[in-house]
């Protein structure tokens, strides 16, 4: 199996990952590790009929993401992974879900949160998590769509939050 | 490379192109022509005229994207209307947009519009039919 994106977005599958991403890294297979779209069956099926049918959709929660990442069913396999929170990110990194790079699309929120940019709003929490998974030698950057600039993470935080908080 | 010209009552065009580069990114050879009430037809038609040359001007054609069939935008845009080089589809809708973008890279103009009018009309879902095919009766009770 071939990872070839780990992304945090709280939207999961929607018109960028499908239009842009998926063919930008040449998918063929997409899963959600997110307890609770696991838990919404409309959402579910709706996610899962708008992914065109040479594309393989898993959408589970973490724990299931995690076995189905570490088992052989995804051999040969290109696969976009998909987190909605920081949360599932760092569940699923210690749970033995190994990913080296982490992208950061969306992460929307209208209060109690920070801005970092127009897609990216985070509160301490998800600071802690992304210092875990910084830490943990993972290479996080911000990118909402292909066409947008990579930045690396900590360039997005303000001074007070930088490294060695 | 194929341009799109997207035309349509009021600001709808403007708003589509700039929907479909919020999931694409900046697009090349894509224009819009929002036609307002108070444009004459006269003005209305020069400003498509300069779309479809913009777009166009590589000489791989022009595929406008209307509105509504019947409405005016259709109907500046037929007299533009040439085989092989100008091409229309009424009824434009986001998913028509976007697999237009991408799509025409390895198409002729006439394979283009032809993919487009059928993905348009199926890409238009009711999502309680996916859950009545799911076993659920149309709503969900969990």
């Amino acid at each position: 199996m071939a990872l070839v994106l780990a992304r945090i977005d709280n939207r999961l599958i929607h018109g960028q990952v499908l239009e842009s991403w998926v063919p930008f890294v040449r998918a063929d297979c997409i899963v959600v590790a997110n307890d609770e779209i696991a838990g919404n069956q409309l959402q579910k099926l709706m996610m899962q009929a708008s992914v065109p049918s040479r594309i393989r959709v898993e959408i589970g929660t973490v724990a299931e993401a995690i076995a189905l990442l570490n088992s052989t069913q995804l051999d040969h396999r290109r696969v976009l992974l998909l987190f909605g929170t920081t949360s599932d990110a760092v569940r699923a990194y210690q749970g033995g879900l190994i990913y080296n790079r982490l992208n950061l699309g969306n992460l929307q929120a209208n209060k109690g949160k920070a801005r970092l940019s127009c897609t990216l709003f985070l509160d301490p929490a998800d600071l802690d998590h992304l210092e875990l998974l910084d830490q943990a030698g993972v290479k996080i950057t911000a990118r909402c769509i292909p066409a947008d600039g990579e930045r690396p993470w900590r360039k997005l935080i303000p001074a007070s939050r930088g490294r060695g908080k | 490379m194929i341009g799109i010209v997207v035309v349509t009552h009021a600001d709808l065009a403007d708003e589509f192109l700039q929907a479909a580069e919020l999931i694409l990114g900046p697009l090349n050879a894509v224009a819009s022509v929002s036609i307002n009430y108070e444009m004459s037809v006269d003005i209305a038609r020069k400003a498509l005229q300069q779309a479809v040359n913009k777009v166009g001007k590589d000489g791989d054609g022009t595929l406008i994207l209307t509105d509504m069939f019947g409405g005016t935008p259709t109907n500046i845009s037929a007299e533009f209307l040439q085989e092989g080089v100008v091409e229309i589809l009424t009824g434009i809708n986001l998913p028509m947009l976007i697999k237009g973008a991408g799509a025409r890279v390895n198409k002729n103009l006439d394979e283009l519009t032809a993919l487009l009018k059928d993905y348009a009309k199926n890409a238009v879902m009711r999502p309680s039919e996916l859950l009545r095919s799911a076993g659920y009766n149309g709503t969900l009770e969990n």
